[in-house]
This record gives structure tokens, C-alpha cells and sequence, in this order.
């Protein structure tokens, strides 16, 4: 390989957003993570058939998993939309702290329905150790969604007093893009999520 | 030439370099340099790739004689988990990747760090930190439930320190995963100008390709672990078959990473006898596109082999035929390798320094390794030869007689560049040999101890098989010396080695462009790359009439 | 020569299996030493031959790269499916046993860290396990505890040992003597210790040591004791007080599920129905089986599964009898109060799939009830 003396950066390739870049990068691995777990709960569903009626299904037959839920979901799809909004927003330059402030809103709704969900499980006695395999599996899965949706409301929180700040300009605005992926992916999981331990327990069962 | 006339000034004259600029501990422990960094994760690993060591001397020691004699089997067994936890996820994992890959890469591809310079730190400060988890764990009572932390063994009827152990392990593949994050940027986006991904050194390639999987992989085994973690917490019934879960579904999500991790560990090493058997034959390799497809075909096929692993664990019958016949597919890339490494040594110049010999050791062991895994992946004969001596046999072929013998030769070769010291050659050539000769005597008996139907992870066996045994440990204390050889002429070099030079094997290569050691920011100006890798000038580094003599004659013509 | 000789590089064979297996290992054997000198005679060759120094010639070839990388894929390729197609056969012929009539059955039981065997006429064994020659056996094998793995050297199989399910194993003995038996999946402290003998007799000697010490209760007659000492007649009784399936005649046929499935009745499921009851629930019955996880060992279980499949071979009758039922005659027992209303009598309909029931009616007038088991 030769190398000639050369001024610098004549050649570089188009200037990039690592950062971006970086996200997805990772976001492709959570992607594995809960591949990983969502592989996990439809083998045991398959190995185990009648065993996996969701205990809560009995119990409560509509209102919580699928009307509550699914109208919690309809605020987490609420806020990616409030949260594209921002961020065609910021390239014209305009102001986001409102789109932002009310994706937090938003997420924080969707947490907060998440607790109250738990916290009516627990009270009809259904936890982690409780039920069957399918219940295990529930609370994992939901559990461990809900830690992400919790870390993404706090880093949306941040974003918003970074716009109110004003830090954000139409060339620079990183941390937006990496909250915002990260948000969209957090939210593509839970479509994911609500279909396979709602959605198709109540429509078999 | 500069750096030898600087040999006989003082120290305070030398140019300053990444090693000499700041030399504080504070400087090295808040360092962001990517050449700092690998030399933290050298030492790291070796102090793990000790402990580990001593764990599979005392094994060997007790498997002289049939009696389990010399410690507790159950000591035995804890033994035999620190070997494989520390050497796989602390060693084997991180060695060549985060070493030479964090030292080299930038260099290679001409930038100035890795795309995430901060986060580099981070993974290095995640893997101590795992490491330090793993080794409180060993401490506090140990764990015995070997490297696989099978269930229910693992989450029913065990000590508590598993769930300690099996968190430390949770956080590495953390270390694993950025560093494999930071390696994909920065390959994508920091290359230097006119550096094509046809014009890559294949270690380069090969690291891309790890880091697809260090990426892609580890996830799963952070979730098997997790959930390990929560059965033992909350007593959850996701494998324990009481509660109505499945055992068998760890196994798929342990293997799942696991059997990628295999060639997290192997593809490295590819790239290391890439670069090292052009350089001593210099010659250009033999097929580059070959080789490096094959090592992203080996990472895409990786991924869909797990099951090899469970052919006796009542998984159905035709489950084993896919995975068995995927099995056999990937040793067709792995032979394309080997092949053109063949291929490269044709008509070169070769000489045998101690990385030649190393890397020469490499395609010796590693093509038997890979050969024996064709028993394995045979259905039939792995009913017989699963869990007994001959799959750790193969399995230590694969990962001593290929990636340590790689992350060797690798040392050695670009310890000039590292250190700017030569080691003392002949002492070299000695440990690579007798590394060599001592794998071997370790390890040939125990294919034929595993044929003979020796189980693995036993702590006393039946007396027939003590002749193999013996033969075996005596090995080992061969090996042994054969790594501490360098753990003692390596560091005397430091301070007593010859001056290396810019490039002390006329190698080519971006990095041996850079002075030795290099300084902080690698380049001084950006270089710009215009051919393909490895374009030795055969004829100007031998003394050959017939080729000079051809190329004059072809330049008339 | 002479140390090879005295250095055995093959274990025993002593398994229908085993020489087939054999001649596999030895195909792979010449195969892995013409690859090796594939590759190792050309290496050294060249590394002999161009050494630095060496005055030859060097002149650059110009291959057609792609030519020779196709040559060296193909061939390779075409061996290795030759050895998985020659493995895969062999693999399907250690995994099915031949269907001989006089096929003995051995209960294996594994756990921390001692091998349990029981012969179906009653003989039981610590880690030793005696067959007769040229018979073939097939274990069933479960696991009290963790995984562990049954591992003849001799017969080249293996099989592991898992608990929650049933697996199997079968083998022909076609040599006299005692062999290992090992362990060969880390079961925990005692692995290495998890070892014994398996000893192949020749048919009269077998008998002889099946009559040692007098005679013994058959497995399904300890399975029956059992049955009443646990309290399962109780309600699986002629006068059960509990409304509760009937177990006569009930092995190997289907079992309709509160869920719409039909099930077979084989050894897992009962297995199952006694340890996890509440996993699968006959049709129409209420869930009120108390589990008897951690009340009886796998043994005891074994021992249960041959009481009721010897049921079956007694009065094959009774289960049509029973299934024969009138739709009345349910209600007089305690109605399920959660899965059907009460007074709710399920018809075949709701519960069987179309066209499928699970036993054929013999006559007309009555509707087969898919709800007793």
C-alpha cells in the first residue's frame, strides 16, 4: 500500500453522522436482545400449549389486557408521531420544546398505565412466580420493556429542557436524533410485544 | 531511520509518542488513546488468562491418576468453571479484537482513534469491572456449574454465587458489543481516502466481520444469563421443568450466542496469519476476495448452527439433520482459507521468523481442529464423541492451536510497533516451538481418550484411561513453558530490546508507516491509499536472478 | 507396533451400533489424514523450496483465481455431504429402535448422583444394569433433578437424561461382559461418581439372576400399590366421591382437553398429569387434581404409568364402556364450576374437532362421550 504526502481531508468521504450511525448500531443489538426473549416465550407457548393461558385472561377477561393496554398503545404510537413532528420541526428551525414536552407526556402515560397494570395483577394475586410459564414470561417481557420505556422518558425529559434551552439548531442536533431513535425503536417493540403476549392469547384463547 | 539515530539520546530527546507524552496513572487510566487502551486490555487479559492457566495446570495435575486425590471434586469442578469462564469471555473474546484490533484498526484504515474514542474506555472499564464480578464470585465460594451453566443445575441446585457470576458475565457482553459498535463505525466511516473495502487489510475484514457478531450474538447470551438471574431471584418457571419450564430452552439461547462466539474467537485470528504470511513470504495474498467473503459467510453461517450442541438433548430428529448439514457448510469457507494461505506460499520468499512460525503452528492446528469437527458435526459419530474428551480436544485446537497461536504471532509481530523494541528472535522461534510441540502432546491424547469414551469435566476415571492422561499433563508442562517464555523475554525487551525502527519486516501496511512507537495522533498527515493491500516488491527482497532477470526482460518487451 | 498393540484407540465394541459406528469414525479418520496431506505436502514443499535464499524461479503465475477457488470449494463440498448424508443414516438408525416383539423395557431414572433402572417384572438396580444378550433394550429414561446423560461407551450411544420429559434409547447387546456406564452431562459435585456397570448375560443367565432372591413384584403391581396408598382410588376409583376420569383402558388412546386439543395418553402425559396436573385438563372435568410434585419420586412414577398401562392391556374394554356413557349419568357427580356452567352438559360438538371423535361408536344410538379421561 503506498501513501503519498497529502493535504488532509481532500479525499474524505462525505462528512457522516457517526453518532446516528452508532445508534442504529446498537439499536440492532437490542433488536437481538428482544428477539431473544420474544424466541424464548413462543417456544415455551409452543412446547407447552394449554399451559400458557395467561392467568389474568381468565380472571379479567377484557378490560385490562386489551382495552387498557391497547389504548395505552395508542399513546405510545401518539408520541412518535408528536416526536417526528419535533424533529421535522427542528429543520425548519422552529421551536420543539412543545412537540418534545408532550412526547414526554406521553411516555410518561404509558408508564404510568404500565404501573397501575402491574400494581391490579399483583392485587388479583398474579406475579412474577405466581402463574404459570406464560405469566413468568409476561412479566419479564412487559418488565423489561417498560425499564427501557422509563429510560427513554428520562432522556426525552432531557431533551426537552435541552430545547428549551435552545440547544438544538437545524445542523445540530445529535442527541434529539439518538432519543428519537431510540424511541421509535422502543415503541416498534411494544407493537411487537402488545400482538404476541395480547393480543394472540386473547383472539386463541 | 530517525528512530534508530535517536537510540543514544537521552530519554528526555526522544520524540515524543502515545507511550512517553503523559506518564501518569491517572494519564493511562482516563486515556482515550485506542493504542493506551489495548495495552489496558493487555494486561487485563493476561492477568485473566493466568488465573485461568493455573485453574487447567491444577486440573491436569489432578487427572494424573485415576483417584480424584489431589483436590475435592467439587473443587474440581469449580476449577474447570473459572478455566472456561475466564478463558472464553475474558481471554479467548476480547484478546485479539480488543489488543490488536483497538492498537490496529485505526491505524490501518489511517485515521486518528476509533469513531467513539470515549465509549472504547467505557468497554474497557465494563470488562474489569465484569472481571472483577467473575472473580469475587470464585472467591466468595465459587460456582460449579461449568461454563455452559446448563439448568436446572444452574438456577436449582447451586450455590448463590452463580447468579454473581452469571451477572458479571451479563455485563462483558456489554464490553463485547461496543467494542464490536465501535469497530463497524469506525471500519464504515473513518477510512482513510482512496482505502476501498477491496483495498482492506483482512484483518481488517475479519474484525468486521467479529464485530457483526459481538454485535448480533451477545444479546442473547445477556438474555439467557438474565433470565438465569431471574429464575434464581424470583423462582419463575422459564426452565425449571417443575414449574412448567423448559431446560432445554437455556441450551438453545446459550448456544445461540455461543456457538457465534466460537468464531468471535477464530476470525480474528484469521485475519492475524492474513497479514503475517504475506509479510514472510512476501508475497500478495492468494485469493483476497476469498478470504474475505469467507470469513462474512463464516459469521452469517455461524449463526445458524447452534443446535450442533444438542444432538443427544431429545431435540427431534430431523431439528438434528438441518443443524448437522449447516455444520458441514461452514467448513467449506474455513478450507477456502486454509487452501489459499497454501496458495500464498507458492513461488514467495520465505523466511521463518517468530511470527511466521507461530502462524505456521496456526494452519497445522487449526486445519486438524477443523477436520475433527467433521466428526462432530457427523450425527452419528456425535452421539458417541459429544461430552467426552474428544470435543475438548477439537474445541482446544480450535482455540489454542488457532486463536492463541494467533493472538501470539500477532504479538510478536507488531510488538515493535507497539512497544518500538525488538524481542530477542531466537528466544522466539524457541517458544513458538515449543508451544507447539506441547499443545500437541496435551491434546492429541485426549481425541484418543474422547474415542475410547472418556467423559469430559470428570474429576476421577476409570483406570484404563490413565496411560493417555499421563501423556497428556506431561504436555501440558511443555505448554506451560512455551507461554511462559514469552511473559518473561517480552517485558525484558522494554527495557534491554533492540531498537525496532519504522518497520523491522519491510512490512507493508499503513501502520507500519507510522513511527515505532507511534505517536498519539498515528499520522501526521492524513494518508491516501492507491493500490491494493500487500503489493510486496518480491524481486527488490530477494536476491533473485531468474525473477529480475524475467521482470527486465518483460520491462524491454 | 507393539505399544499400539497393547494401547487400545477403540473401545470395546459391544452394540449392534457399534462397528457401523466405527466404520464411520474410521472413514473420517482417512479423510481428515488425505486432507491433511492435501494441504501439508504442498506447504512444505514451497516452504522448503522458496525460502528466502533459495535461487529458483519466481516468476508470478496468473491463475484464474476463481477457477481454482471452485475446485477447492466443490470437491470439499461434495465429501463433507457425502459424510452427512452417511452420519444422517446412521443417526436415524441409533434413533429408532427396531420394532422386535420381545423388546425389554427398562425404567432409568437419573438423579444427583446414582443411576436408578427398574425391569418391568420388578428387578431393581443401583447402577448396574443387566441385559441379555441379543435382546434388544430400550430405556425410557427421566431425570429427578438436573440433566444428566446415560452413556455407554461400548454401544457408542448417549442420550441425555432430562428432567420434565421422557427420552429413549435403545441397543443390542451382541457381547457378554461388563461395561462402563457413564454419566457424560456435568450433573453437579458427584458427576465423575455417577458411573457403573452395564452387564450383558447370555438369555439363561439373565433368567437365572431374575429369579435370584425370589420373586418380585412386577412394576405395575408396586404401581397399583402405590395407587392406593397415595389416595389416587379415591376419586380415580369405581366409587370416586370427586368426579375424576376413569384410568382403565386409558393408555395410548386419545384424551380429549378442556381446550379443544386430543392428546395421546402415552408416558409423558402421564407423567405429567400426575406431577403437573393443571397443565392439561380432561374435557369436562373440573381442575381439582392436587399436583404431586415433590410427594413422589420419578421412580414411583414409573412404577404408576405401568399400573395403568397395564390397565389398559387388562380391560380394553373399559374404556369403551366408559365412553359409552349416557349424557345423564355425568351430572350426578360434582359439576365443574369454573371451565363449564353448571348443568351445562358439553356435547361432542363443542369439544371435538369435526370429523375427528376419538373412539369409533359401535352402535348408533349413542353419541360417544369425549369427556371421560
Amino acid at each position: 500500500m503506498s501513501t503519498a504526502a497529502h493535504p488532509v481531508d481532500t479525499h474524505k468521504p462525505p462528512e457522516v453522522n457517526l453518532t446516528k450511525f452508532g445508534m442504529t448500531t446498537f439499536l440492532a443489538s437490542e433488536a437481538m436482545l428482544f428477539a431473544g426473549l420474544i424466541s424464548a416465550y413462543l417456544i415455551l407457548w409452543i412446547s407447552q400449549g394449554k399451559n400458557y393461558e395467561p392467568e389474568w385472561l381468565k380472571a379479567d377477561k377484557f378490560t385490562w389486557p386489551v382495552l387498557v393496554t391497547g389504548i395505552n398503545t395508542c399513546f405510545l404510537l401518539a408520541s412518535s408521531g408528536t416526536l417526528y413532528m419535533g424533529e421535522q420541526a427542528v429543520l425548519k428551525g422552529k421551536s420543539i420544546t412543545a412537540w418534545l414536552g408532550l412526547t414526554t407526556i406521553l411516555g410518561a402515560v404509558f408508564v404510568t398505565v404500565q404501573y397501575f397494570e402491574w400494581r391490579h395483577l399483583y392485587s388479583e394475586h398474579i406475579w412474577f412466580h405466581t402463574g404459570g410459564t406464560y405469566t413468568s414470561s409476561f412479566f419479564t417481557l412487559t418488565g423489561f420493556h417498560g425499564l427501557h420505556v422509563s429510560i427513554g422518558v428520562v432522556f426525552l425529559a432531557i431533551t426537552t429542557l435541552m430545547a428549551a434551552a435552545g440547544k438544538f439548531t437545524p445542523h445540530r442536533h445529535d442527541f434529539l436524533t439518538c432519543v428519537s431513535l431510540y424511541w421509535h425503536f422502543v415503541d416498534i417493540v411494544w407493537i411487537g410485544l402488545f400482538t404476541v403476549m395480547y393480543l394472540l392469547p386473547y383472539f386463541i384463547h | 531511520m530517525q528512530a534508530q539515530a535517536t537510540v543514544r539520546l537521552p530519554d528526555g530527546a526522544h520524540p515524543t509518542n502515545y507511550l512517553n507524552k503523559e506518564t501518569t496513572i491517572r494519564s493511562w487510566l482516563l486515556t482515550t488513546d485506542h493504542k493506551r487502551i489495548a495495552l489496558l486490555y493487555l494486561f487485563t487479559i493476561i492477568f485473566f488468562f493466568i488465573i485461568a492457566a493455573v485453574a487447567a495446570a491444577l486440573m491436569r495435575a489432578e487427572l494424573l491418576t485415576p483417584k480424584g486425590d489431589l483436590v475435592l471434586s467439587e473443587t474440581y469442578n469449580k476449577l474447570f468453571t473459572i478455566h472456561g469462564v475466564l478463558m472464553v469471555w475474558f481471554f479467548l473474546v476480547p484478546s485479539i479484537p480488543t489488543v490488536l484490533g483497538n492498537f490496529l484498526i485505526p491505524m490501518m484504515i489511517g485515521a486518528r482513534d476509533l469513531a467513539f474514542p470515549k465509549l472504547n474506555l467505557l468497554s474497557w472499564y465494563i470488562l474489569a469491572t465484569a472481571g472483577a464480578i467473575v472473580l469475587y464470585s470464585v472467591t466468595a465460594g465459587g460456582v460449579d456449574v461449568g461454563w455452559t451453566f446448563y439448568t436446572p443445575l444452574s438456577t436449582k441446585f447451586s450455590n448463590e454465587h452463580v447468579m454473581v457470576m452469571a451477572f458479571g458475565i451479563f455485563l462483558s457482553g456489554f464490553s463485547s458489543i461496543l467494542t464490536g459498535l465501535n469497530f463497524i463505525i469506525s471500519i464504515h466511516r473513518m477510512r482513510a481516502p482512496g482505502l476501498t473495502w477491496m483495498r482492506l487489510p483482512l484483518f481488517v475484514w475479519s474484525l468486521y466481520a467479529t464485530s457483526l457478531i459481538m454485535v448480533l450474538a451477545t444479546p442473547v447470551l445477556a438474555t439467557a444469563m438474565l433470565l438465569i438471574v431471574v429464575e434464581r431471584l424470583w423462582g419463575v418457571g422459564i426452565f425449571d421443568p417443575s414449574l412448567g419450564g423448559d431446560p432445554v430452552l437455556f441450551q438453545h439461547l446459550f448456544w445461540f450466542y455461543s456457538h457465534p462466539a466460537v468464531y468471535i474467537m477464530i476470525l480474528p485470528g484469521f485475519g492475524v496469519v492474513s497479514e503475517i504470511i504475506t509479510c514472510f513470504s512476501r508475497k500478495r495474498i492468494f485469493g483476497y476476495r476469498f478470504i474475505a467473503f469467507a470469513s462474512m459467510a463464516i459469521a452469517i453461517l455461524g449463526f445458524m448452527v447452534w443446535g450442533h450442541h444438542m444432538f443427544v438433548s431429545s431435540q427431534s430428529l430431523y431439528t438434528g439433520m438441518v443443524f448437522s448439514f449447516l455444520s458441514f457448510l461452514i467448513a467449506i469457507p474455513s478450507g477456502i482459507k486454509v487452501f489459499n494461505w497454501t496458495m500464498t506460499l507458492y513461488k514467495g520468499s520465505i523466511s521463518f521468523e517468530t511470527p511466521m512460525l507461530y502462524v505456521l503452528g496456526f494452519i497445522g492446528l487449526f486445519t486438524v481442529g477443523g477436520l475433527t469437527g467433521l466428526f462432530v458435526a457427523a450425527l452419528a459419530t456425535d452421539v458417541h464423541l459429544t461430552d467426552t474428551y474428544f470435543v475438548v480436544a477439537h474445541f482446544h485446537y480450535i482455540m489454542v492451536g488457532g486463536m492463541v497461536l494467533a493472538f501470539m504471532g500477532g504479538l510478536h509481530f507488531w510488538w515493535p510497533k507497539m512497544t518500538g523494541r525488538l524481542y530477542p528472535e531466537p528466544m522466539g522461534q524457541l517458544s513458538a516451538l515449543t508451544t507447539f510441540i506441547g499443545f500437541n502432546l496435551t491434546f492429541f491424547p485426549q481425541f484418543i481418550l474422547g474415542y475410547l469414551g472418556m467423559p469430559r469435566r470428570y474429576h476421577a476415571y476409570p483406570p484404563e484411561f490413565q496411560v493417555w492422561n499421563v501423556l497428556s499433563t506431561a504436555g501440558a508442562t511443555i505448554l506451560a513453558a512455551g507461554y511462559l517464555m514469552p511473559m518473561i523475554y517480552l517485558p525484558w525487551s522494554l527495557w534491554w530490546g533492540k531498537r525496532a525502527g519504522n518497520n523491522p519486516w519491510s512490512a507493508t501496511g499503513l501502520e507500519w508507516q507510522t513511527p515505532s512507537p507511534p505517536p498519539e495522533h498515528n499520522f501526521d498527515q492524513t494518508p491516501l491509499v492507491t493500490e491494493e493491500p500487500y503489493g510486496y516488491p518480491l524481486a527488490a527482497t530477494t536476491h533473485n536472478r531468474h525473477t529480475e532477470g524475467r521482470q527486465r526482460e518483460m520491462e524491454h518487451a | 507396533m507393539m505399544v499400539a498393540m497393547e494401547l487400545p484407540f477403540v473401545p470395546e465394541r459391544a452394540s449392534s451400533m457399534a462397528a457401523q459406528t466405527d466404520y464411520l469414525f474410521y472413514a473420517l479418520c482417512a479423510l481428515t489424514l488425505v486432507m491433511l496431506a492435501v494441504v501439508f505436502l504442498p506447504m512444505f514443499f514451497f516452504l522448503y523450496r522458496y525460502r528466502k535464499g533459495n535461487d529458483v524461479d519466481r516468476t508470478p503465475n496468473h491463475f484464474k483465481t476463481w477457477k481454482i477457488e471452485l475446485v477447492w470449494s466443490v470437491i470439499p463440498l461434495a465429501v463433507v455431504m457425502g459424510i452427512f448424508f452417511w452420519g444422517a443414516g446412521l443417526y436415524v438408525r441409533l434413533k429408532t429402535p427396531p420394532p422386535d416383539k420381545d423388546t425389554l423395557e427398562i425404567n432409568v431414572v437419573g438423579k444427583q448422583w446414582m443411576w436408578n433402572l427398574q425391569h418391568p417384572e420388578g428387578k431393581r438396580e443401583l447402577n448396574e444394569l443387566h441385559v441379555p444378550l441379543g435382546r434388544t433394550v430400550r430405556l425410557l429414561m427421566t431425570s429427578q433433578d438436573v440433566i444428566h446423560d446415560f452413556y455407554v461407551p461400548a454401544f457408542r450411544t448417549k442420550q441425555d437424561v432430562v428432567p420434565g420429559r421422557y427420552t429413549e434409547q435403545w441397543f443390542k447387546a451382541t457381547k457378554t461382559g461388563s461395561f462402563h456406564l457413564f454419566c457424560s452431562k456435568l450433573c453437579g459435585m458427584g458427576h465423575s461418581d455417577m458411573v457403573g456397570w452395564v452387564t450383558v448375560m447370555t438369555p439363561s443367565d439373565y433368567q437365572r439372576w431374575q429369579n435370584e432372591g425370589g420373586v418380585q413384584a412386577s412394576l405395575a403391581a408396586r404401581g397399583e400399590r402405590l395407587f392406593r396408598s397415595l389416595g389416587c382410588s379415591g376419586c380415580h376409583g369405581e366409587n370416586g366421591l370427586v368426579r375424576a376420569p376413569s384410568l382403565a383402558g386409558l393408555y395410548g388412546h386419545p384424551v380429549p382437553l378442556d381446550t379443544g386439543e386430543i392428546v395421546t395418553a402415552d408416558d409423558r402425559y402421564i407423567h405429567d398429569s400426575i406431577l403437573l396436573p393443571q397443565r392439561q385438563i380432561v374435557a369436562s372435568y373440573a381442575p381439582v387434581m392436587p399436583s404431586y410434585e415433590g410427594q413422589i419420586s420419578e421412580e414411583e412414577v414409573f412404577q404408576l404409568v405401568q399400573y395403568i398401562k397395564s390397565l389398559a392391556s387388562e380391560a380394553p374394554d373399559e374404556y369403551l364402556r366408559q365412553n359409552l356413557d349416557v349424557p345423564g349419568q355425568t351430572q350426578k357427580r360434582i359439576s365443574p364450576t369454573q371451565n363449564v356452567p353448571p348443568g351445562a352438559t358439553p356435547g361432542p360438538t363443542e369439544y371435538a374437532p369435526p370429523g375427528s371423535t376419538p373412539v369409533p361408536a359401535p352402535t348408533p344410538p349413542f353419541q360417544p362421550q369425549p369427556t371421560a379421561y
